[in-house]
């Protein structure tokens, strides 16, 4: 129930994320830009004072995606703290990730939808902004004298009831060869005291779901925003080439195609090297046959059954599409799913019907154990 | 327990694409840490695809520092190149200047600098130079050329503060006033304003990221054009590596141990390309003796890759005497492969790494286009061009930086001790 509450909220984030642009572009600098490119001083003056308004606007808001290992990039994009990054900074949904700001200040998310395919993927911040900004209040509170301290932290505390996170909306349009862009992240990861680097850039080519660029990409800048004269994000930083000018940034309409996909949580295609054929849905639990009824024996911890409120004692009725009542049709009901679907599953417990929404976790065909082989698991599965 | 998520394994393998820091550079980069060979040659593939078109359907004039951009910032750059010189070295460029005293003071980039040198004007003279002075600290240089009356580069730039992590500002101005009344009416009262929409209203400042810089050559455009990425702030050194295996027993049998003794040297490592030999033993760093392993360790690390020093060694009762540039050095995957993809696209500077402030901007450059002067759209002059750093970033040592050290490099107090390779 909860979830679907969530998912209502997200969804409303997309119409938000269709805002208008944050930027008007002035008419003077419209002129310079109708033609091939700017001619003189002056005209260089004007697109740099946009550049730098762009700045403004979306630096403070390109982190750092943080999970196991690796460092990517990301801008926030919506009031609820969605951030959009490359698919493969995140490899799968439903991960934990640090999100880090560029003052150090890191808050908690999950990934949500991860795209192989176009290399789209999206986070949504867990923690509520009240989160970051107490941590930059007592960030402020350490640096500062005692004496000062209380005035310097008193806004910050009380900006810490806002409940909605600065964003930059995602364009409702793809950028064009020729237009200029300025690309932010993090390139070679986080550094400590240093602000996101900013790039200038013109759009060279594009082909179906990316634009090249000239805005030069290296290793951490992955998933970080790519954001036309308006402040709009119109690419995703996906990879580079040989070429100084081989920059590929996923394009804008390429996540809105996907939109739907990635705030459910669920993965297209396959991490890189993978074969989407050696994977199925895990639920992670483990279930008897009792006479025509099948029943909890475990939860395993972490997994999607635990995180959807699945109880040892549960009895199965339902599976998605399908009615339970025997391994072989738990087994049958899974063949229907994928990896990180959201599916129903309806139980009964003390009685009552239950229906719960599950998050498909993801487990590797040759996994022991890990799927109802008709006719051969009798009891426990361990 | 056996079946909680997920085996380690295939996990791995796609952190790495993502690890290893992030982007995987095309086709095929996933698979578990090839050679780099191997993914180079896969790039070259995967591109000639798309490359071609590409070349073909990119008009030239659409990059950002196209021919026909770079002339619109001519009358930005037409002062300041007079200031400017070329540095030669065995009929090639091989780094820009700047002329800080008129009566031939010639600041460049210092470790690029080897041989005989020349200075070549914007009006075509060329002349001969000394090199006089070398800061390590900044890799700046000092050149002496003969000449007088000379036009020089204002560097009188005010000091560039550092950045302050930029912070997004108040999300609900309106509950700051709502909430607390009483706060709000003492600052009024105090007669400063709101300390949120205080930001707002800090006057332009002469230079924020996203500027234009142009780096300015001896030509009527500049050389290449691109724009601030980071104020100033400390680059982080790295030390520096040899490239030798020592000879850890020798040295310890020793009662009074004069030197380290090199087992072997690593083929193509900074003491292999030296010429320095399996079974050397190195006496002394930079003149400073290297009695332990431990003194040798430090006397290199303490230098960043790119840096020369000078070795001097005992092989068969003979004293020998070398000049090294060390390496950095990538012990993992994850940092060679940040080391691949930084050199996607064009050479880097030897000596990047280590400065005590350098602002960070998005030309691309060659490392001999560094050491000379960048401008901002007013022609002002915010720094000397110091490294090409990687494939999104080149560094400039701000002007105040290279300011305040000019009278000690023009002193002699910073002569250097070897300006060639061995004697």
């Amino acid at each position: 129930m909860g979830r679907w509450l969530l998912l209502a909220v997200l969804a409303a984030s997309a119409a938000a994320a269709r805002a208008t642009p944050p930027l008007d572009v002035p008419p003077a600098l419209a002129e310079v830009l109708k033609a091939e490119q700017p001619d003189s001083v002056d005209d260089l003056r004007l697109l740099q004072d946009q550049v730098r308004r762009v700045v403004e606007l979306a630096r403070p808001i390109t982190v750092s995606v943080e999970l196991g290992g690796s460092v990517g990039s990301g801008v926030l994009i919506s009031p609820e703290g969605l951030v959009l990054t490359a698919g493969h900074v995140c490899g799968e949904p439903n991960q934990k990730v640090w999100v880090r700001f560029p003052d150090n200040v890191r808050v908690r998310g999950v990934s949500l939808g991860v795209n192989h395919e176009v290399d789209s993927g999206l986070v949504r911040i867990t923690d509520p902004p009240s989160k970051l900004l107490e941590q930059r209040a007592a960030g402020a509170a350490a640096i500062e004298p005692a004496g000062s301290a209380s005035d310097a932290v008193g806004p910050a505390i009380t900006e810490a009831d806002a409940d909605e996170w600065p964003f930059v909306p995602l364009a409702e349009k793809d950028a064009e060869p020729g237009d200029w862009v300025v690309g932010l992240g993090q390139p070679n990861g986080y550094v400590a005291g240093r602000a996101p680097p900013v790039r200038l850039g013109r759009v060279l080519t594009r082909r179906g779901d990316a634009v090249t660029t000239d805005t030069t990409l290296v290793g951490g800048d992955s998933g970080g925003p790519l954001l036309n004269l308006r402040g709009e994000v119109v690419g995703i930083h996906s990879k580079i080439g040989q070429r100084i000018t081989s920059n590929y940034h996923v394009t804008a309409t390429a996540f809105r195609r996907e939109w739907d996909r990635l705030v459910d949580g669920r993965m297209t295609g396959a991490p890189e090297g993978e074969d989407p054929d050696e994977w199925r849905p895990l639920v992670g639990l483990a279930v008897r046959n009792q006479e025509d009824r099948v029943l909890v024996t475990q939860v395993f911890p972490g997994g999607a059954a635990e995180q959807a409120g699945v109880r040892v004692g549960d009895e199965l009725l339902r599976l998605g599409e399908q009615q339970v009542s025997s391994l072989s049709d738990l087994s049958s009901a899974l063949a229907a799913l994928a990896p990180y679907d959201r599916t129903q599953l309806e139980l009964r417990r003390d009685g009552e019907a239950v229906e719960l929404e599950v998050w498909l976790g993801r487990a590797p065909n040759d996994f022991p154990g890990a799927w109802p082989q008709a006719g051969t698991a009798e009891e426990d599965r361990d | 327990m056996r079946n909680l998520t997920f085996p380690p394994g295939p996990r791995c393998a796609a952190w790495l694409a993502a690890a290893a820091a992030l982007l995987a550079p095309a086709v095929g980069a996933a698979q578990s840490a090839p050679p780099a060979q191997t993914l180079e040659a896969l790039d070259s593939l995967q591109e000639t695809l798309s490359g071609v078109f590409d070349q073909i359907a990119t008009p030239r004039s659409r990059f950002k520092d196209s021919p026909h951009l770079r002339e619109a910032f001519r009358p930005v750059v037409a002062g300041v190149r007079e200031a400017t010189v070329e540095v030669r070295s065995g009929g090639q460029r091989v780094a820009l200047g700047g002329v800080v005293g008129p009566d031939g003071w010639v600041v460049t980039k210092a470790s690029v600098i080897r041989g005989a040198i020349t200075c070549r004007f914007s009006d075509g003279r060329e002349l001969a130079a000394e090199l006089v002075g070398v800061d390590a600290e900044t890799d700046v240089a000092m050149l002496k050329v003969a000449a007088r009356g000379l036009p020089t580069l204002d560097i009188s730039a005010p000091e560039l503060t550092p950045e302050k992590p930029p912070l997004f500002v108040a999300l609900k101005p309106e509950i700051a006033e709502a909430s607390e009344p009483g706060r709000s009416d003492d600052r009024a009262s105090a007669g400063g304003p709101p300390a949120a929409s205080a930001e707002f209203e800090e006057p332009t400042p002469d230079l924020a990221p996203g500027d234009w810089l142009a780096t300015v050559g001896v030509g009527r455009d500049p050389i290449a054009v691109g724009v601030l990425s980071v104020l100033p702030r400390a680059i982080e050194k790295r030390p520096g590596f040899l490239g030798v295996r020592l000879d850890l027993e020798w040295s310890a049998g020793a009662a009074a141990p004069q030197g380290v003794r090199i087992e072997s040297v690593t083929q193509g490592g900074a003491a292999h390309e030296a010429g320095v030999q399996d079974g050397d033993v190195i006496l002394a760093v930079d003149g400073e003796p290297t009695a332990t392993p431990e003194a040798l360790k430090e006397a290199i690390g303490e230098h960043n890759p790119g840096d020369r020093v000078e070795l001097l060694l005992r092989r068969n009762d003979a004293s020998v005497r070398r000049v090294a540039m060390l390496r950095g050095w990538a012990p993992n995957p994850a940092q060679r492969r940040a080391y691949y993809q930084n050199r996607l696209g064009g050479k880097l500077s030897e000596r990047r790494f280590g400065f005590p402030a350098a602002l960070q901007h998005d030309t691309v450059l060659s490392p001999d286009e560094c050491g000379g002067p960048i401008v901002d759209l007013d022609g002002q002059v915010v720094g000397f061009n110091i490294a090409r750093a990687g494939r999104t970033e080149s560094y400039a040592l701000p002007a105040s930086e290279v300011r305040s050290r000019l009278l000690d490099l023009m002193s002699g107090r910073m002569a250097p001790a070897s300006a060639d390779d061995g004697s």
